[in-house]
């Protein structure tokens, strides 16, 4: 069924759409949280970030083939990187407005948090450089713990070819993987 | 994959999956490239937070349910969900 907006800029969520948006908003709803305090917000911002990040999800659902949307990889990278633009953003007008009063406490990140904004960063951007095959076969083999013979059922693609884009995925993300103090090849 | 076969997935560190494995080994298992890959997987449970957590998601849930319909958009004669676009 299609979906788009319209002249007058109403969006039609199809059935499928609507499914597959509840979904994944099940599976991956507590990691999207967690990950936003792990960039350093509180739980309330984080609270209102998520809602912002899946408002994204749902608009941008439509452009995703059928068969990335039912890869937990490709899902989980997809939603990391709306999800660390988000917070990026947030914590940008949150400089901004930091001289209104508020009820809040200021958000000040613990060194762990600093370094794992920073280590966000560079993921983010080496996620950008994958296609989507890349992406679901770097996720789902090195944060999933699938075996190449899985993940080529999963993507119909041979176990060698599996290999060589692992292989190509990991040249991509090379920098974010890098332990400090060692030089990428 | 859906989340019923990640469910039966080994674990990353799982001694089987790694003896299938011998010529391919995980970043993960890389010692101390580990903190960028760490960032994408699921959280280890802490109770307290996890209570935060549900409680949180049925909040969002909620507002996406108050602002598009059930669940995700107000249906109009042709079945589909439609949403204003902000």
């Amino acid at each position: 069924m299609a979906h788009g907006a319209n002249a007058s800029g109403v969006v039609a969520f199809t059935d499928e759409i609507v499914r597959d948006f509840e979904r994944i908003y099940r599976e991956q709803i507590s990691y999207v949280l967690k990950i936003l305090v792990r960039f350093g917000l509180s739980r309330t911002s984080a609270e209102d970030v998520a809602h912002d990040v899946f408002e994204v999800f749902l608009l941008k659902l439509h452009t995703l083939e059928e068969t990335e949307r039912h890869t937990v990889a490709s899902m989980r990278a997809f939603l990391f990187r709306i999800a660390w633009n988000r917070a990026s953003n947030y914590r940008r007008l949150h400089s901004v407005v930091r001289e209104k009063p508020t009820e809040f406490l200021p958000e000040t990140p613990t060194s762990d948090r600093a370094f794992d904004i920073v280590l966000a960063q560079e993921l983010a951007r080496d996620l950008a450089k994958l296609s989507s095959l890349q992406t679901a076969i770097f996720i789902g083999f090195e944060v999933f713990g699938m075996t190449a013979p899985e993940l080529a059922e999963e993507q119909h693609i041979e176990e060698s070819e599996v290999r060589r884009i692992l292989d190509e995925a990991r040249k991509s993300v090379r920098r974010s993987t890098t332990p400090p103090g060692e030089t990428t090849p | 994959m859906t989340a019923h076969a990640k469910s039966n997935l080994p674990s990353v560190h799982s001694p089987v999956a790694e003896a299938n494995q011998p010529s391919l080994q995980r970043i993960s298992v890389t010692p101390l490239a580990v903190t960028a890959i760490d960032l994408l997987r699921d959280p280890s449970p802490d109770p307290e937070e996890d209570a935060w957590v549900l409680a949180a998601s049925n909040r969002i849930l909620a507002k996406f349910r108050d602002r598009y319909g059930h669940p995700a958009g107000v249906e109009d004669e042709s079945g589909v969900f439609l949403a204003d676009q902000k």
